[in-house]
């Protein structure tokens, strides 16, 4: 009797264990143990490896990993094909994160660790330094188009996110001389002529109402429509100029999507796992 | 041999029971996952961790208090009074928390608070306490920094909204004076006078019935109406901003005088 309910109590905390090592955030749980009590810095950054890719096989949250990610100080991996992994994923989840700076600074340490040129990796660079370094985009986009042709696709997006409207200082003060002129020479007719008419209609008011002695309420009649409609047209001007730059970027984008598409599809950007496992 | 299968078998029970649990429960641990805001591993330690009841829902309490889930450390608070009530960091974290939380929350706080330890006769809870019906004789009471929003507040306190929105029927922007708020008194006196003046000047040159006329008055009344809802609505509003202030005062003094953390 005292033997079966050994077996049975055996049996059970055997499914438990089983069930509960299924879990992802009690292996992670257990990994972050590891990594506490663990002495060695070299052993602890190991653990933390492998604890985002863990999280990256099992689809956690960018923004989590990317957390564990910045606590690993590459200088304690030994193995330099890990350390190189670990920055290439690095990078990776930084630019999804949108985090340009870590992005930055991992990419460099992995070409620099690496020596990597292949595509994918110029790749990848392109589109971190796409962000803020034009000179740089256009470098890179030249090398890339000159290994293939595919490429091509990166300089038409670059295009786009340089893309400016024309005329915009030129615009702006047609608006502060011509109420409504701004927006007219900008394409919006409508918004144009309804404010030159609005501008013209309350010049016309307080005209009337000087020329009628009612100084009073010219002032205050004035002061506030003049705040209203002359102010407003300027900053109306200001933001449709703006709307149309938005819309002509995102406009030259979508055409060049399909090819970039081709070309991630040809070249992946991916996380690189290790062979091993653990 | 029955008897060395039988040893095996129970070898065997407790080498699983050990993989199963983490464990003894290490709080360098939890303050290491509480540090780097590991909220799924931090809960899921937690979980696995054979604690007693109260020690566990005060675990929890302190748990949900780090990612902000209030609701859920009140669910836990009952359970964990005992070991909260000997934790005067904790509490004085708390305290400073809920200061600066939405109003329910902070009610529900203090009157558990109280049920804890009703022994506080200064510090933050005192503060509180004092500030829920102001009165300027308390001042004294009142930490000598904190005393001017204090004052601030005790002064407001005792405006009514209905004698604002009188006083501004009376005469526009009074009630706003009444409450202490001397520009937009102004302000409104001012744009009131000037709508006033329009329909003066207008009647005097085009006459009454004219549409200048008609729209200066229809303004001035539009104006006249909004300056006495406002004055209302500024009492309730500012009796209910200066409170507020006081409290993140409150709560920012005790934080940087007294030491007060989750762990």
């Amino acid at each position: 009797m005292f033997r079966i309910i050994t077996l049975l109590c055996i049996q059970l905390q055997f499914i438990n264990y089983c069930y509960s090592q299924d879990s992802l955030t009690i292996q992670l749980l257990a990994l972050e143990k590891d990594i506490f009590y663990s002495t060695s810095d070299t052993v602890k950054n190991s653990l933390m490896v492998q604890k985002m890719d863990l999280m990256m096989k099992n689809k956690s949250d960018n923004d989590l990993i990317l957390k564990n990610c910045k606590r690993i100080d590459d200088q304690f991996i030994s193995d330099s094909v890990e350390k190189s992994r670990f920055l290439w994923n690095a990078s990776v989840l930084a630019y999804l994160e949108n985090d340009l700076y870590y992005a930055l600074h991992t990419i460099k340490e992995y070409q620099h660790v690496s020596n990597d040129s292949s595509l994918t990796c110029e790749s990848l660079r392109f589109f971190i330094y796409s962000n803020y370094d034009t000179e740089k985009t256009k470098i890179i986009v030249a090398d890339l188009i000159q290994r293939d042709s595919i490429f091509e696709a990166y300089e038409c997006y670059s295009n786009a996110q340089a893309y400016e409207v024309r005329q915009i200082q030129f615009k702006k003060a047609l608006s502060y001389i011509l109420p409504g002129s701004g927006m007219i020479v900008n394409g919006n007719w409508a918004k144009g002529l309804l404010s030159t008419s609005l501008n013209s209609a309350s010049g016309l008011a307080i005209y009337y109402l000087i020329s009628n002695h009612l100084y009073i309420n010219s002032l205050a009649w004035g002061s506030n429509l003049i705040m209203k409609f002359y102010i407003g047209n300027i900053n109306l001007t200001e933001k449709l100029i703006n709307q149309k730059q938005v819309f002509r970027q995102k406009k030259l984008a979508k055409k060049c999507e399909l090819s970039i598409n081709e070309c991630l599809l040809k070249y992946p950007i991916n996380y690189k796992f290790s062979s091993q496992g653990f | 041999m029955k008897l060395l299968n039988n040893t095996a078998l129970i070898i065997a029970f407790f080498f699983l029971c050990s993989y199963n649990s983490f464990g003894q429960f290490d709080l360098d641990f939890v303050k290491h996952l509480s540090k780097n805001q590991f909220a799924d591993e931090h809960l899921a330690y937690l979980e696995s961790s054979a604690l007693p009841v109260d020690s566990m829902a005060y675990f929890k309490a302190k748990y949900f208090i780090e990612y902000e889930n209030d609701s859920m450390f009140f669910k836990q608070c009952d359970s964990a009074f005992e070991l909260l009530s000997m934790d005067t960091l904790f509490l004085r974290y708390l305290d400073n928390y809920f200061l600066k939380k939405e109003e329910n929350y902070r009610e529900e706080w203090f009157i558990r608070r109280n049920e804890i330890c009703q022994k506080d006769s200064a510090g933050a809870q005192f503060c509180y306490h004092l500030a829920l019906n102001p009165s300027l004789s308390d001042t004294t009471k009142v930490p000598t920094l904190l005393r001017d929003d204090f004052i601030r507040l005790a002064k407001v306190y005792k405006k009514k909204p209905v004698v604002a929105l009188l006083l501004s029927a009376v005469l526009p922007g009074l009630g706003e004076l009444y409450i202490g708020n001397l520009r937009a008194s102004i302000a409104k006196f001012g744009s009131q006078t000037i709508f006033g003046l329009q329909i003066v000047e207008s009647i005097y040159f085009v006459g009454l019935i004219h549409p200048l006329s008609f729209v200066n008055i229809g303004f001035f009344s539009a104006f006249y109406v909004a300056n006495i809802v406002g004055s209302y609505r500024d009492t309730k509003t500012k009796k209910h901003d200066l409170k507020n202030q006081f409290f993140f005062h409150v709560s920012d003094y005790y934080a940087s005088m007294y030491p007060a953390s989750i762990y």
